[in-house]
């Protein structure tokens, strides 16, 4: 089931599109992250997926309905973790979670039950009668998720809960996430750490304000490389048995990086290692290492930035400024 | 159920409302202290507007006036205290310019010149005030000298008159003398004689009818408070009829002297006429008599005034603006607390919350609205016991002796309605404000309008009537009209002004509750 539908959703203030075209669609009890770099329109992004603000063109459905009109029991039906800490800092935070259920007219008891439960979940017991002027931004940004999960929502808007924030937090978030797709929930996540993109169970991928992709951390590694990559190490690396290798339909590309190792570009490593150990022993080649290379995202965010940066200077070459930029499969694929 | 949820959205707002303030303990005890120790200060610093002013008389080089400043002070009274006496204009001048005194008042050199050709004698006055409701003051009081001592100028006419009064008397018994004479003549046969007598009698009393034709005058003057009593006896007459009396003298003499000139007068029409004007003399004789025993002051100036306060109490100026400086801090309270707290929702980003959050912008504002109205009813509540009562602090007895005459049931309708109307003035400040400092001025702008507008200092109905409707767009104006009768009159607040207060709050909310909800919407 979809929870969230976009169809060629754009938005414009005056004559500039801040997201232009965005098409996907979100998935029950995924994790979907929202990928790009500031200002390139995640922001926007949810204001339109929330209902905030509605889009110029196109539509929006967010569990089948428009969000811009929605009832105050569709609201309740999502969570909402800002960008910023919005609650206020001379309250508790157990009054500023107590503030935060009320808001979506949670009956006494079960707020406190679901306090006491969330402060455990996000480790803020002992800080709970703290009040958030006295407790630290990593505190903040928990007791904003605990605000934000407070109404038990099955889907979660998260905008950037990574942002300033140390490692060690970052990975308690995502590890709290995780938790919430345990249990069945639906998390939307904009984060500018393409490394986190690992963490997802898809990504979409933005810049100014356009989708270049939408895919799995795996499909989006092998669209962006145009497949996956083998390292081959040989003491005596024939030029012959290089040549066989090219010759093999498997293999895309081949890079020869130094005297002794290859990178092969191929369509699927697992089934391409044992033809490549072949072909290379048959022409008279030690192998002494196979392996799979898996770059980076930041690697692979870097490459997809670059290409779109090519598309872009050839549209403008060309005399044609409204190049999509969707440069990778699946950037329409609902799933 | 979603009434359930209603009252629980708009209940968050009551307890985050009620805690973000408890954790300000500064702040409740400035709000409920600082208030009353401004009255309290007030009340033992105010001392009421001075009315006694200081001055110098500029008196002329020659003309022989007394140099004795007792001399004039008397005779201006007590609300002028002359300072001294000089014949330099100048010197004089210099001082009023240099505020060592307030007034400079000069006496003429022609006074008896003047007054000779029938013109009246201008004394300058000259004073140096910038302060309008000073100034009138000073021209009032400059008017009440005047006529103080015109009063005194005239008691001293008066007095001038009874003395002259004493030769009228004389006249008379010169009268009474010929009169006598005449009847002893007339006995004796001897009509030539008594006639010569009798001859002196008309030039004898024209200066006795001249005085009592102008007093009659005086006592009968036209003025529509005087009624002319009638006497209860006909034959008696008071001093009103002096002049009819003083022409039926003449009159009765003439007939008298007409008789005699007769060629065979009647003895018997004479001494009928003769008794007829002794009648007349004793009657003038009598008029006179009431006339020298009159008070110079009191022909002077016939009328003083006897001033009654009907009101059930009269408070003192700090009883009297209390309800004023309750009302006008409950509203810039409402309106500042008001006003900032929606600001600070919006700085904060926490309307970012309520726009995907199901509360709706009613809820927040019913929230808003119970925690201020329950925030502002303790303050006004302790304010009231505190200006009612007598208590001490740290040794120091406090005591503002505000009284409450009237209704509780009104008084606290009144500042529940000024609560609501001004919370909803303060959301309406907030809807227009950007930021903090800009509703901060707003309010300030609005505490400023209320001083000038609500009749706290200035009557509402001083303030020209389309200015007014300034006046009644303030919680306060009503608030304080309402607060004065139910205090300090003990009576019942107009209707009109109670659903006046309540419209303006439904109408504030209303406006504001439009704003708010454009904004919640806000793409």
């Amino acid at each position: 089931m979809s929870m969230i539908e976009v169809k060629n959703v754009t938005k414009r203030y005056g004559e500039k599109a801040v997201v232009d075209s965005l098409n996907f669609e979100v998935n029950e009890g995924e994790i979907f992250g929202f990928i790009g770099p500031s200002g390139s329109g995640k922001t926007t992004t949810i204001r339109l997926l929330t209902g905030v603000i509605r889009p110029t063109e196109g539509q929006v459905r967010l569990m089948g309905e428009d969000p811009s009109h929605q009832t105050s029991k569709m609201r309740e039906k999502f969570g909402y973790l800002p960008q910023l800490f919005v609650l206020y800092p001379n309250l508790t935070v157990r009054e500023n979670l107590n503030f935060a259920g009320s808001l979506y007219g949670m009956a006494p008891r079960t707020r406190g039950k679901r306090i006491k439960e969330l402060l455990g979940f996000v480790e803020l017991a002992e800080a709970a009668n703290r009040t958030a002027t006295n407790i630290s931004g990593g505190m903040l940004r928990r007791l904003e998720l605990a605000a934000a999960l407070l109404h038990d929502p099955p889907l979660l808007f998260a905008d950037e809960p990574t942002a300033g924030i140390d490692p060690v937090l970052r990975g308690k978030f995502w590890e709290e996430f995780r938790h919430l797709r345990s249990m069945g929930r639906t998390v939307f996540v904009t984060t500018q750490y393409v490394g986190e993109t690992e963490y997802c169970d898809r990504v979409g991928i933005i810049r100014a304000g356009k989708l270049l992709a939408v895919d799995t951390p795996e499909g989006l590694r092998r669209s962006a490389l145009g497949g996956e990559i083998v390292d081959i190490t040989s003491d005596n690396l024939t030029p012959e048995g290089v040549h066989m290798l090219a010759q093999l339909p498997i293999v895309h590309h081949l890079q020869t990086r130094n005297r002794n190792e290859l990178r092969a570009y191929v369509v699927e490593a697992s089934q391409a290692i044992p033809a490549l150990i072949e072909v290379l022993t048959t022409a008279g080649c030690n192998v002494s290492s196979v392996e799979e290379y898996k770059p980076s995202f930041d690697e692979i965010f870097i490459d997809i930035m670059k290409r779109e940066d090519a598309k872009d200077a050839e549209n403008a070459a060309n005399g044609n400024g409204n190049g999509r930029g969707i440069a990778t499969g699946g950037a329409n694929a609902g799933s | 159920m979603q009434v359930v949820k209603r009252a629980i959205r708009s209940g968050a707002f009551v307890s985050k409302e009620i805690n973000e303030v408890r954790r300000q303990p500064r702040l409740i005890m400035s709000l409920i202290l600082g208030p009353f120790l401004i009255l309290f200060l007030f009340g033992i610093g105010y001392k009421g507007e001075a009315t006694t002013l200081s001055g110098i008389f500029v008196l002329p080089e020659q003309g022989g006036f007394s140099t004795n400043i007792a001399d004039y002070q008397k005779l201006v009274g007590s609300q002028l205290e002359i300072r001294s006496l000089t014949t330099d204009m100048n010197w004089a001048l210099g001082q009023l310019n240099q505020n060592n005194v307030e007034l400079v008042v000069v006496i003429p050199s022609d006074i008896s010149q003047t007054i000779s050709s029938g013109a009246q004698v201008q004394v300058p006055i000259f004073f140096n005030e910038v302060d309008p409701l000073r100034r009138d003051l000073i021209i009032y009081l400059t008017y009440v000298y005047t006529n103080e001592i015109n009063k005194q100028t005239l008691a001293e006419a008066a007095h001038q008159s009874q003395l002259n009064a004493g030769d009228v008397r004389s006249t008379l018994v010169r009268v009474r003398n010929s009169l006598s004479a005449i009847e002893q003549r007339l006995a004796a046969g001897d009509v030539a004689g008594a006639n010569a007598q009798a001859k002196g009698l008309p030039g004898s009393i024209s200066n006795v009818q001249l005085g009592l034709v102008l007093l009659s005058q005086l006592m009968a003057s036209d003025s529509t408070l005087i009624q002319q009593p009638q006497p209860q006896d006909p034959n008696q007459v008071n001093l009103t009829q002096g002049g009819n009396v003083a022409q039926k003298l003449s009159l009765d003499m003439q007939a008298l002297s007409d008789e005699l000139n007769r060629p065979t007068p009647d003895p018997e029409v004479v001494r009928q006429r003769i008794a007829t004007v002794r009648e007349d003399v004793d009657t003038l004789d009598n008029l006179t008599q009431q006339f020298q025993s009159i008070n110079p002051l009191v022909l002077a100036a016939p009328f003083t005034s006897q001033a009654t306060n009907t009101a059930s109490i009269t408070p003192n100026f700090t009883a009297y603006y209390a309800p004023g400086m309750l009302v006008l801090i409950l509203q810039h309270m409402a309106v500042t607390l008001a006003a900032l707290s929606l600001v600070r929702e919006r700085m904060l980003g926490t309307v970012e919350l309520f726009r995907v959050a199901p509360i709706r912008a009613g809820e927040i504002l019913t929230g808003k609205h119970v925690s201020f109205m329950a925030l502002l009813a303790i303050v006004a509540g302790a304010l009231l016991l505190m200006m009612s009562n007598e208590f001490t602090i740290g040794g120091v007895h406090l005591s503002l002796r505000v009284p409450i005459l009237g209704d509780w049931v009104y008084l606290v309708l009144t500042l529940m309605l000024v609560a609501f109307a001004s919370v909803g003035l303060g959301f309406l400040v907030a809807a227009v404000s950007k930021s903090e400092s800009q509703a901060v001025q707003l309010s300030m702008l609005i505490l400023l309008a209320s001083v000038f507008f609500s009749g706290f200092f200035l009557r509402v109905q001083t303030i020209w009537e389309p200015i007014q409707a300034v006046s009644y767009a303030l919680p306060v104006t009503y608030g304080i009209a309402n607060l004065q009768v139910i205090m300090l009159r003990g009576g019942t607040p107009q209707p009109l002004l109670l659903v006046g207060l309540a419209g303006l709050g439904v109408v504030f909310t209303l406006v504001s509750f439009i704003m708010l909800r454009r904004e919640l919407q806000r793409d």
